[in-house]
């Protein structure tokens, strides 16, 4: 055998060795300053990665950009679905984005892969002094501020007043407990067989949990209280028992996602939607209704009451974030309180193309042109205040699954509620480690 | 005395990197406690391979995974030679039904995924459309929300998308028979059934065994089509190991152990590929 050849032959798996030893934690950072102190910062997000919002958002930046001569915002567009596991991926080799996009668990498990850089002392006194309390305690871990809010988007109890009527329902008084909800539904199922009674998210997904979060806390449930597996109690069963009355009498349709639900809304098709306040822009946006139409179909209030006889919402905010490893801490921070604080972002973007409230304090009375509708009144009064944070965090990202799958069997199967509880114990005990 | 082609080394690193690489990494983060927003990889020796052994999910993905694999397979291939045989005669004739039936093949993936996730819709799906025009069923099914239709709509979308694979494979083999031996069989006698069961048939194995080869490796790997249409469920009810590691590495941060479940899943793929082709070659010599 040729002598060279022997030698060379190792050289692949030399490669492999040295490859597969080696740790990814050399990639710095790009400094993109230059001489003339002129910043570049990137910021992820999916607002430009989706249709109804890239122009704008774009439109958004470069405003940015013009008012703040010494620094330009490269956006990088990440789907929604991405973004999470995007930046965690991003975190762990080193090549984090400055500024991102963020929503629900996600934060909180960047705040737990500590990434992140608290902002209280990077934002004006007087913009943290100008955030609505309850969005701002949102974003604190500890003491710090981690997350900074940019637009105000609980889940509202949305229905349809014209498919109360045709169902003999009084379309002015929504259900307020549960019970009334599960009557109205029969009423509406059995006078409107067309018609879906209820849109509810239950697909495998963080997103998934969180529209269920609010339910479940109606029954006073927690799948993982403390970061135990708490899914084998009284309360998780009448919780499981009610989605499984909602898929055994077609209350609603099975593993879907709420964006399915939207369109056939905007058809009149669905009854009862819990969803954020975006979806009069949806809505909309498919049947071209007027906003005086839309108000005297469409109107919003709190999920009703379960047995802990309280109202809960589960946030879908989008938030910001900055990143440790960021180099431009400062411009960041500029960034940051521009979109989720000035005017000119609030009323170009997160009011109109965003449909949502901005995060400041009295912001009904700040911008009284822009929110003076019903639904924004609603979700201000009624929603924003008894809007509840998740258990996010690492024990949400590791449980999410085993609830999920749960909460599937019981609305589109038959197995007995008290074996799905011992299998979603058994699942949650693996997966968070209890 | 064998020489050393120097012009393949460029292509043995390149392999080395962007395959050989993140196979031995894999591995060996199955040895590790690494979740990707918790630190660096601690070893833990053989327990995330241990904890497999109780994990109800990953015994459901893999039974999951058989019975995509092995049901798609088989029937694809049915459908495959039985389409090759009706449409051999008809490539001169009626070239544009040949045309037609590979049509499929060239629809990328994630495109068939979506047909059939509309196809398949509870509320506006023409299956269930179908089905009550006909009267086969009183209420639209919820295909995609109960598990067991589920899988077989999956199987069903992946059956339509690789048919055409087997049948050009089938037609190019019908094609290296000699006409001669179709010929003699038919001067004594056999009818155009005997000639396919006695004659085509056996004559096709040699271009079964890679096709079915390939057919089960894509399969086994066939992430686009079973995450697109149903995300692996409902519950866990459509999860194959490719969707189990996907969720755990990418959704639950758990890189450690689906690094485990991955190294499972290819020696599963191996020990198959290998017993598959010693069986069919043992087949090969014994015929």
């Amino acid at each position: 055998v040729d002598r060279r050849w022997l030698g060379l032959r190792w050289l692949p798996l030399a490669l492999l060795a040295a490859t597969a030893c080696a740790q990814s934690q050399s990639a710095a950072p790009q400094t993109t300053s230059t001489p003339s102190g002129h910043e570049t910062i990137t910021f992820a997000n999916w607002a430009s990665a989706e249709a109804a919002t890239k122009d704008h958002i774009a439109q958004s930046i470069s405003e940015f950009d013009q008012a703040n001569p010494d620094v330009t915002v490269t956006s990088v567009p990440v789907a929604f679905s991405d973004i999470g596991h995007q930046l965690q991926l991003e975190v762990a080799s080193g090549n984090a984005p400055d500024v991102a996009e963020i929503s629900g668990n996600d934060g909180p498990a960047l705040v737990q892969a500590n990434a992140l850089q608290p902002l209280e002392s990077l934002l004006s006194q007087s913009f943290v002094g100008s955030l609505l309390p309850s969005e701002k305690a949102l974003g604190e871990f500890q003491g710090h501020l981690e997350i900074a809010p940019w637009t105000v988007a609980p889940l509202g109890f949305w229905y349809n007043r014209d498919i109360l009527s045709k169902a003999g329902l009084d379309p002015g008084t929504p259900p307020r407990t549960l019970d009334q909800l599960s009557a109205d539904m029969a009423r509406i199922k059995s006078a409107e067989p067309d018609v879906i009674p209820l849109g509810l998210d239950t697909t495998n997904r963080t997103f998934g949990l969180d529209v269920n979060w609010s339910l479940m806390r109606s029954f006073n449930a927690d799948p993982f209280s403390g970061g135990k597996a708490t899914a084998d109690t009284r309360t998780m069963g009448q919780y499981l028992e009610f989605i499984r009355t909602l898929g055994q009498k077609g209350y609603t349709i099975p593993d879907q996602k709420i964006g399915y639900f939207r369109p056939l809304a905007a058809q009149g098709k669905v009854a009862f939607q819990f969803d954020g306040p975006y979806l009069q822009g949806v809505i909309q946006s498919v049947n071209h209704e007027s906003d005086a139409a839309f108000y005297k179909t469409w109107a919003v209030t709190t999920l009703p009451a379960g047995p802990s006889g309280k109202h809960f919402s589960t946030p879908t905010d989008h938030q910001l974030v900055m990143f440790k490893s960021s180099k431009h801490k400062a411009a960041a921070a500029r960034f940051i309180a521009w979109l989720a604080g000035s005017r000119q972002a609030i009323t170009d973007y997160t009011i109109r193309y965003e449909s949502s409230l901005p995060p400041v304090k009295n912001a009904i009375s700040a911008f009284p042109t822009e929110l003076n509708t019903p639904v924004f009144k609603s979700f201000e009064s009624q929603v924003v205040p008894v809007v509840t944070r998740p258990a996010w965090g690492n024990t949400y990202t590791n449980g999410y699954s085993a609830v999920m799958a749960g909460i599937q069997k019981a609305v589109a199967g038959s197995e007995p509620i008290s074996q799905i509880q011992a299998e979603m114990q058994s699942e949650l005990r693996t997966q968070l480690g209890s | 005395m064998a020489r050393v082609d120097w012009m393949v080394v460029p292509l043995v690193l390149v392999l080395a990197l962007v395959i050989g690489y993140p196979a031995v990494r894999a591995l060996t983060l199955g040895f590790f406690h690494y979740r990707l927003n918790q630190g660096d990889p601690v070893f833990t020796g053989v327990t995330n391979f241990q904890l497999l052994g109780g994990d109800p999910v990953f015994w459901t993905a893999i039974r999951n995974t058989l019975v995509y694999t092995g049901v798609s397979v088989a029937v694809t291939c049915l459908v495959g030679l039985l389409l090759a045989l009706l449409t051999e005669r008809m490539s001169e004739r009626l070239p544009v039904i040949q045309t037609i039936l590979l049509a499929p093949w060239a629809v990328p993936v994630i495109v068939v995924a979506f047909l059939f996730r509309y196809i398949f819709d509870q509320e506006s799906g023409g299956a269930n459309a179908l089905l009550l025009a006909l009267h086969v069923v009183a209420h639209p099914l919820p295909w995609l929300a109960y598990g067991p239709l589920a899988m077989a709509a999956l199987v069903l979308a992946n059956v339509w998308s690789q048919a055409p694979f087997f049948i050009l494979v089938f037609l190019a083999a019908l094609r290296g028979i000699p006409d001669h031996i179709v010929e003699a069989a038919r001067v004594d006698g056999a009818d155009e059934v005997a000639i396919a069961r006695h004659i085509k048939v056996p004559q096709l194995m040699g271009a079964l065994v890679p096709a079915v080869l390939v057919a089960i490796i894509t399969n086994f790997n066939n992430f686009t089509l079973v995450w697109s249409m149903t995300e692996g469920g409902p519950a866990y009810d459509t999860t194959t190991l490719v969707v189990y590691v996907y969720r755990l590495a990418f959704t639950q941060l758990n890189v450690g152990y689906a690094s485990a479940v991955g190294a499972v899943w290819l020696a599963v793929l191996t020990v198959f590929t290998v017993l598959f082709v010693r069986a069919t070659a043992s087949r090969t010599v014994a015929a």
